[in-house]
């Protein structure tokens, strides 16, 4: 007789919850649940998620037969992240733009890979990550339902992307990381924006104009011309060399994001003392005077070396006092607004 | 606007649902506590929330726990932070504890609390081989060693 506490509840799970159990699982830990018992056998092939790993050519052949048996309709998720190439691969995405996935990646760690056509067309994507893959010149998508989307990793020009996200009306997430655009003045406009996140090389200017933005975080590298929060006005954007704080950030005039929704502010990677530094910490002092709703500012800033390969002390740099002001001095619109100052030398946290 | 003049009436009273376990117990809960269920929002939305709703399949010690979970993902002001370590505290159980969770759920349908269960039994899966995971689970459904065999065989990849 089985005692209570040998009651198998694992082998008489409704199929809905084996699915969400799947979807928490890489597809290889899905498969092999068909081992578990006479009831699992066949349930993997029914999972409306599939996140692979390929990290050799050898299972290709083996991971496209189980592929082949998987019978769901549509596709929940098709997560893939790999680091060789195959023909194969082509099928496999074809399969999930076929069966309307929603929630799509394709991280490729060493090649590019073109993104599939079928894919460019599609009203039921709700999330795209893409990574090292390649969009054709021309290209034109159709994404009417997308709400996330992430570039990273990718050679793109400006028309491209305005290009991309004109076909995205309704994205209420937008990162755009580690990208090298060949992009000045990039324009970012949307009503339907929450969360903007810019760590990108090359790119000489963006214009923001996003009213109902919550959160921002920008890398300070990819800031060498400026940035501008509104939008609405065709002034020229300031050299660096002639750039004056007092001068410019208040000629700004019409700033819906900051007025009204914004909540955090993330700016990253910029070295104290830097030409950018002295752009980005006026911003960051800007966006703390005006934004009403702001609660929190994260600045990471970046420790140069000195000569004997230390990290320099930015007590020596004048840019510290702006630092320490913006911490403790500076005046705030938002009363509850906390400013964390994060230092890291050669990428890793660093004590002062 | 009307600031001033709602200060001087009487707070609103918080409209109240009674559950009622499998066992018999009964269970008060804030009507907008009660809205993560979508089961519960139905029945509110129908008017039928006005008895004490039968729950068949959920013993009172797991509605207790449901109506706990409930109450503080209801709480205003709570950082996620610390929302998240509650929720780690809350599914770290038997796992025959976190099955009942997964089950009232499904049942309820409160997405962040089946969410939060299966991610649990997800994580415990992971990269595990099918022997610890029947261990772990005390699954008594197994194969026969031809049949096992015959299993393996079919996706030899995965489990390599």
């Amino acid at each position: 007789m089985a005692s209570v506490a040998e009651v198998d509840h694992f082998s008489h799970l409704p199929d809905a919850i084996i699915h969400r159990i799947f979807s928490f699982l890489p597809f290889k830990d899905v498969v092999k649940t068909s081992m578990l018992s006479k009831q699992w056998r066949f349930a993997w092939t029914s999972t409306p998620y599939i996140d692979l790993s390929l990290r050799s050519e050898g299972v290709v052949p083996s991971i496209s037969r189980a592929l082949s048996l998987c019978t769901a309709t549509k596709i929940e998720k098709f997560h893939l992240d790999a680091n060789v190439i195959s023909t194969e691969i082509d099928w496999w995405l074809h399969f999930a733009a076929a069966r309307k996935v929603e929630d799509f990646s394709l991280v490729f760690r060493e090649w590019h890979h073109f993104i599939p056509r079928l894919l460019w067309d599609s009203p039921w994507l709700v999330s795209l990550r893409v990574s090292k893959c390649l969009f054709p010149w021309n290209i034109t998508v159709h994404w009417p339902s997308l709400k996330k989307l992430c570039l990273q990793e990718l050679l793109l020009k400006k028309d491209q992307i305005m290009k991309i996200l004109s076909g995205c009306p309704v994205l209420e997430s937008l990162e755009l990381r580690s990208m090298s655009m060949f992009a000045c003045d990039l324009q970012i406009e949307s009503r339907y924006l929450r969360e903007l996140v810019i760590e990108a090389v090359r790119i000489s200017s963006i214009n923001i104009s996003v009213p109902n933005l919550l959160s921002l975080r920008l890398w300070g590298e990819l800031i060498v011309g400026g940035v501008r929060l509104n939008g609405f006005e065709n002034e020229d954007y300031p050299e660096l060399c002639d750039f004056d704080e007092k001068q410019y950030w208040p000629s700004q005039k019409e700033f819906y994001c900051v007025a009204n929704n914004l909540k955090r502010v993330e700016i990253a990677g910029f070295e104290l003392d830097n030409e950018k530094s002295k752009l980005l910490l006026a911003l960051a002092k800007f966006l703390l005077e005006k934004a009403v709703g702001l609660e929190k500012m994260i600045l990471d800033a970046e420790l140069r070396m000195s000569c004997q390969g230390l990290p320099i002390d930015p007590h020596d740099l004048g840019d510290l006092h702006d630092v320490i002001q913006l911490q403790e001095g500076c005046r705030r619109a938002s009363r509850n607004a906390e400013v964390i100052v994060n230092y890291h030398f050669n990428g890793l946290p660093h004590e002062l | 606007m009307s600031s001033s003049s709602s200060s001087s009436l009487p707070p609103c009273p918080k409209k109240m649902i009674t559950l009622k376990s499998s066992d018999g117990e009964t269970f008060q809960i804030e009507e907008t506590a009660a809205l993560q269920s979508k089961t519960l929002e139905n029945m509110i939305d129908e008017n039928c929330a006005s008895t004490p709703i039968p729950l068949r399949s959920i013993n009172g010690k797991i509605l207790a726990k449901v109506v706990e979970f409930c109450n503080k993902h209801a709480e205003v002001g709570v950082d996620a932070e610390s929302l998240h370590a509650w929720d780690a505290e809350f599914v770290n159980v038997e796992y025959t504890t976190l099955f009942d969770y997964i089950l009232a759920a499904n049942f309820l349908e409160i997405p962040t609390l089946l969410d939060l269960a299966s991610g649990v039994v997800g994580d415990m899966i992971k990269g595990k081989t099918p022997d610890e995971i029947r261990k772990m689970f005390n699954i008594n459904d197994a194969f026969s060693p031809e049949e096992e065999e015959e299993v393996r065989r079919a996706n030899q990849w995965a489990f390599e």
